[in-house]
């Protein structure tokens, strides 16, 4: 579907938990450090080598699918599992209880990057198991085509801004409540906080001035 | 069996909600030809190789916004500046443009959006309860949406002609209008896709543009999702 929102949402959702969580920040941090190095900005082809800025990103859509509620019309009247389905049957699927559900996740509140790292390396059974339970960009023939790129994007933004720079937000948390208008979830409260650099400034000469 | 169609819209003529559009077209052949032309024109490798250069440097421009407030001790709205982000490479990869600030452009287009983003939820309950709502003969928000459609069709044709211009000169087959526009213009394409399918595809773009302007304007409608279904 849409991008820009689902981006944007996806981008402020995992910076505040980043946030909350020093320690993910930390290993993100040490993990871009020894990757990408100090001396210049994270770009996009260093993704494929940054497995736990993935795994951010990704947990980050779990807990916070941009989408919520997936919507569904049978277009023929079926029976599942003894269950008689008559034609045009309009079908929810809530995606943000599908993915926290504890049947299927380890402590299925809690911001776990490191839930995404062991799958990898257990090759294509647990791929599909998980296709099944991680559905933030839904699924099937109508499952959002734009993907990967949307985890670039977001996964470059986030990149930088925990590269580049420290956050200061008042208090000792950012609040995390949730409303859903439109059809996004996005949060009560949008974060606002303080960046520190942390790196010498990086320039690029070839920058046309700013069109928006 | 097939699931894969998103349920009738609420207002078929409607470019935002109508069911040109891909968010709400049933599963067939136009939706077939569009995810196509999204896999092979807008998201194959060597297409997203090309606009590498520019993604690069909106997010140059965002470091630099950061570390300009950063400098001047000012707090940053991560959602605002992402969505700066997110809006001017989403434009600039799909129509080879982001909308001018200082024409009064992107103004208007928030507004727009703003309305539509009003209006998305009563839809949504509108096609969930369209026939209980017929029955109980409750217009389904007819008027306000034919009219936040048609000012966003003034707009997109505004864009339609600009682009066609552009066509004859070198620039071709850049972004995703051009080709859409290729796909209309051919005569022997496998599907005949209508100006409205261009224009409703671009609504659907736009429509998540600056969606965080808009938040507070909108009525809050605040519940946990897991506890209501």
């Amino acid at each position: 579907m849409g991008g820009t929102d689902t981006s944007v949402q996806t981008t402020q959702w995992t910076m505040a938990e980043i946030i909350n969580n020093s320690d993910v920040l930390e290993r993100l941090r040490e993990e871009i450090d020894s990757v990408v190095g100090t001396s210049r900005m994270i770009q996009e082809t260093d993704i494929p080598n940054l497995p736990y800025l993935q795994a951010v990103v990704k947990e980050g859509l779990r807990l916070h699918p941009p989408f919520p509620l997936l919507t569904r019309k049978f277009e023929e009247r079926c029976e599942i599992k003894g269950f008689y389905i008559p034609e045009k049957t309009f079908l929810i699927i809530n995606a943000y209880a599908w993915m926290r559900d504890p049947d299927s996740w380890e402590d299925p509140n809690e911001f776990k990057p490191e839930r995404f790292l062991g799958s990898s390396r257990l090759g294509q059974v647990d791929e599909r198991e998980e296709a099944q339970k991680y559905i933030p960009f839904g699924g099937g023939r109508r499952g959002c085509p734009g993907a990967n790129l949307a985890s670039i994007f977001v996964g470059t933004a986030i990149g930088v801004m925990v590269q580049c720079f420290d956050w200061g937000i008042k208090g000792d948390k950012i609040n995390m409540e949730e409303t859903f208008e439109g059809l996004t979830l996005t949060m009560v409260h949008p974060i606002k906080c303080t960046p520190i650099p942390r790196t010498l400034p990086f320039v690029t000469s070839n920058l046309q001035s700013p069109s928006s | 069996m097939n699931i894969s169609s998103r349920g009738a819209a609420a207002i078929d003529e409607s470019l935002v909600f109508g069911s040109s559009g891909v968010v709400y077209a049933p599963y067939g052949d136009y939706l077939k030809f569009v995810k196509k032309i999204i896999a092979t024109k807008l998201l194959r490798p060597q297409v997203l190789e090309r606009s590498r250069g520019l993604r690069a440097e909106e997010l140059q421009r965002l470091y630099n916004r950061i570390l300009d407030k950063a400098k001047m001790n000012e707090n940053v709205e991560i959602g605002k500046e992402a969505t700066m982000l997110m809006n001017n490479i989403f434009c600039r990869m799909s129509m080879g443009r982001s909308f001018s600030e200082e024409n009064g452009e992107a103004e208007r287009v928030r507004g727009l959006v703003a309305e539509s983003y009003a209006l998305a939820k009563k839809i949504f309950f509108a096609s969930v309860l369209r026939r209980l709502l017929k029955k109980l003969r409750i217009p389904l928000f007819k008027k306000d949406i034919m009219d936040v459609s048609n000012r966003f069709n003034e707009l997109l044709e505004k864009i339609l002609v600009e682009h066609n211009e552009k066509l004859d000169e070198e620039h071709k087959d850049t972004d995703m209008m051009d080709v859409l526009l290729a796909a209309y213009a051919d005569e022997n394409a496998e599907y005949k896709i209508t100006r409205n399918h261009i224009k409703s595809f671009f609504v659907v773009n736009v429509h998540h543009y600056v969606r965080f302007h808009i938040r507070r304007v909108q009525t809050k409608f605040t519940y946990n999702c897991s506890e209501s279904f």
